[in-house]
């Protein structure tokens, strides 16, 4: 018997190297994964514990200067639950969530499907003006269009004057909370919506052409071969887009942040990723900061962990 | 006939040389064009819309970069510039070293998206090609930290980056960003679609891991390659808190950092000069786009012909 397990491999004799080094033991898998595991470990893992440990314990200013923080055991978490700010703070991040993911998704498909009809010089403009709005760094978008929505000599108010025939100059729309958001909600669809248009056009090329015509030729209209067809296909597309944009509007910081620099009252407009931040850094209370900011890890755990458990399936 | 049937679908729709291997599909093929004209004219329509609202706050930018401040601050407000002046953006240069902020910014960049990519790729693979033990926690721990928001690890970066001493460096700026799993996550997502028939004959023939990865993995994921690249490079460049922290050396900034010392000088805004400024942080990142966007639409198309 043994003689035959020796004779099969030189048959193939080719293969006999590569496969010994997918065994076990190689240390291979290792040599690819140790860089991004380490900066990952070490970048992300480690300010974890170090938050976590911090969320349990007296953490102010005197402590970031060196004196030995005391524990203050779930006291953090306390004032972080049952402070009312809290949740006004999270409602107001969860809607603005909604209501941004839902915009920018459906904006961004819409521009898919009418890319997918285009010819190619006009699909080349179209991503051309979809790149451009993409790639404007988020501090400069907030930027252009601070400057477009401003009191005094802002584009919008002087558009809206010819429009309506009434004197809109003077009229702030930051200091207004909700208008204060849908200022936020434009410049979020408008970064946003060109990722999901791309994505989804390339995930849309995929779906075969004769399943299209097929249901064409049965009579299927367009709406009824989109949902019926092109999204079952991009199934996967979809559900990765949503996940990543819930997480991306989530913990949404530098538009807000730099927004608020423009105009707008703080107390009024802070998403959960700003309060956090100015509990910690402006209020110096580290330790509440990071039992707020534990807080926020378990709930994008928690929405995502569906997903994820989902994607650990399909390996198997 | 049969020579000028399919030579029409061809250059109606650009899309069907893929189906068009099927003979058989000559009729759906033909009719198709004459479906498509109706809705086209209202698609072109929208598009153009959609183009112009898209690129209407960049036009903006660039005219008001171009007024003077009476200009600027002229009420009823003046659509073009009278006399297009460069005055802003010297006057950007000269409160903060414009040319040094654009060198750190790309060299940053470069460096950052680069490392970014390979240790992207290199994870992803190990992750869907290679077998060892506790595969899928260690997947599910890099998924996990895509859901920790960046603004938290913030604070003990930067005590671990000012223990090493690595405040107003380089390394400082870019080290701690390299901790994303987004590109993992990408690639690995498209590497379970890759066609395992062609793995399997590339390690018949002998090659190894590594031969396989550059050889065979990358060059068939070239979109997501693309995909990857420009998302990672705006991010590398548009980042914008963790350099603001680290760096407070105006040699070692980047350029968004430095738009912000614009924003603060003498109290008030000058929004000449900040829109100067900022176009100069637009321009080379839309450049690396319209070099970088073929190849992602050459990549879409392949795959297009592949899937």
């Amino acid at each position: 018997m043994t003689s035959s397990t020796t004779v099969a491999p030189p048959g193939t004799g080719l293969d006999a190297p590569p496969r010994r080094r997918r065994r076990r033991g190689s240390p291979f898998p290792y040599v690819l994964l140790a860089p991004s595991l380490a900066v990952l470990l070490v970048l992300v893992g480690y300010p974890l514990v170090n938050l976590i440990i911090t969320s349990f314990q007296h953490y102010g200013r005197e402590q970031a200067f060196g004196q030995p923080p005391t524990w203050a055991g779930l006291e953090n978490y306390t004032t972080v639950l049952t402070s009312e700010t809290f949740y006004r703070v999270l409602g107001r991040s969860f809607a603005f969530m909604v209501v941004a993911v839902v915009t920018t998704f459906v904006l961004g498909t819409l521009l898919a499907l009418l890319m997918m009809r285009l010819g190619k010089a006009m699909r080349m403009l179209v991503s051309i003006g979809l790149l451009l709005a993409w790639a404007m760094p988020a501090l400069t978008s907030v930027i252009v269009w601070g400057w477009m929505f401003d009191t005094q000599f802002g584009v919008v108010n002087h558009v809206l004057t010819l429009i309506t025939g009434q004197q809109w100059a003077g009229h702030s729309w930051l200091i207004d909370p909700l208008s204060f958001f849908g200022v936020l909600l434009l410049i979020i669809v408008w970064q946003g919506a060109p990722f999901i248009a791309f994505t989804m056009y390339a995930g849309l090329t995929q779906v075969p052409h004769e399943v299209l015509e097929a249901a064409q030729l049965d009579g299927a209209g367009a709406a009824q071969r989109f949902f019926r067809i092109q999204v079952p296909y991009v199934r996967t597309i979809i559900t990765v887009l949503i996940v990543l944009s819930i997480i991306w509007d989530l913990r949404l910081f530098a538009q807000v942040y730099a927004l608020q620099g423009i105009g707008g009252i703080v107390e009024e407009t802070s998403t959960l990723g700003v309060w956090i931040y100015q509990v910690g850094t402006a209020s110096g209370n580290y330790g509440m900061s990071a039992a707020a900011a534990v807080v926020m890890v378990v709930i994008m755990l928690v929405i995502s962990s569906a997903y994820v458990r989902q994607t650990l399936k399909e390996e198997d | 006939m049969s020579v000028v049937a399919p030579a029409t679908p061809a250059a109606g729709a650009p899309s069907s040389p893929a189906p068009g291997a099927s003979q058989p599909s000559a009729t759906p093929a033909a009719r198709r064009p004459a479906r498509r004209r109706r809705p086209q004219v209202g698609s072109y329509v929208t598009m153009l819309l959609a183009t112009v609202v898209l690129a209407a706050p960049l036009l903006w930018m660039v005219l008001a970069s171009l007024k003077t401040p009476s200009e600027l601050y002229q009420v009823p407000l003046q659509w073009l510039p009278h006399q297009p002046t460069l005055d802003n953006y010297a006057q950007a240069a000269q409160t903060v070293p414009l040319g040094r902020l654009l060198a750190n910014s790309i060299g940053l960049t470069i460096v950052g998206a680069g490392l970014k990519v390979v240790l992207g790729l290199c994870c992803a693979y190990a992750l869907v090609f290679l077998d060892f033990p506790f595969k899928r926690l260690v997947f599910g721990l890099v998924i996990a930290t895509l859901m920790i928001p960046p603004q938290i690890t913030i604070i003990p970066n930067y005590t671990l980056v000012a223990g090493l001493g690595w405040l107003n460096t380089y390394q400082g700026i870019l080290v701690p960003g390299l901790a994303s799993a987004f590109g993992t996550f990408l690639f690995r997502q498209h590497f379970l679609t890759l066609p395992a028939s062609i793995l399997e004959a590339a390690e018949l023939d002998g090659a190894g891991h590594w031969r396989r990865l550059w050889r065979f993995v990358v060059p068939m994921s070239t979109p997501t390659l693309a995909a990857v690249a420009l998302v990672s490079v705006v991010t590398e460049w548009n980042d914008y808190l963790w350099p603001f922290l680290v760096i407070d050396d105006p040699s070692k900034m980047t350029l968004p950092v430095g738009l912000t010392l614009l924003q603060n000088i003498d109290g008030m805004t000058s929004w000449g000069v900040l829109l100067a400024a900022t176009v100069v942080v637009t321009l080379p990142i839309l450049l690396v786009f319209l070099i970088l966007q073929r190849r992602l639409v050459a990549g879409l198309t392949a795959g297009a012909v592949t899937g």
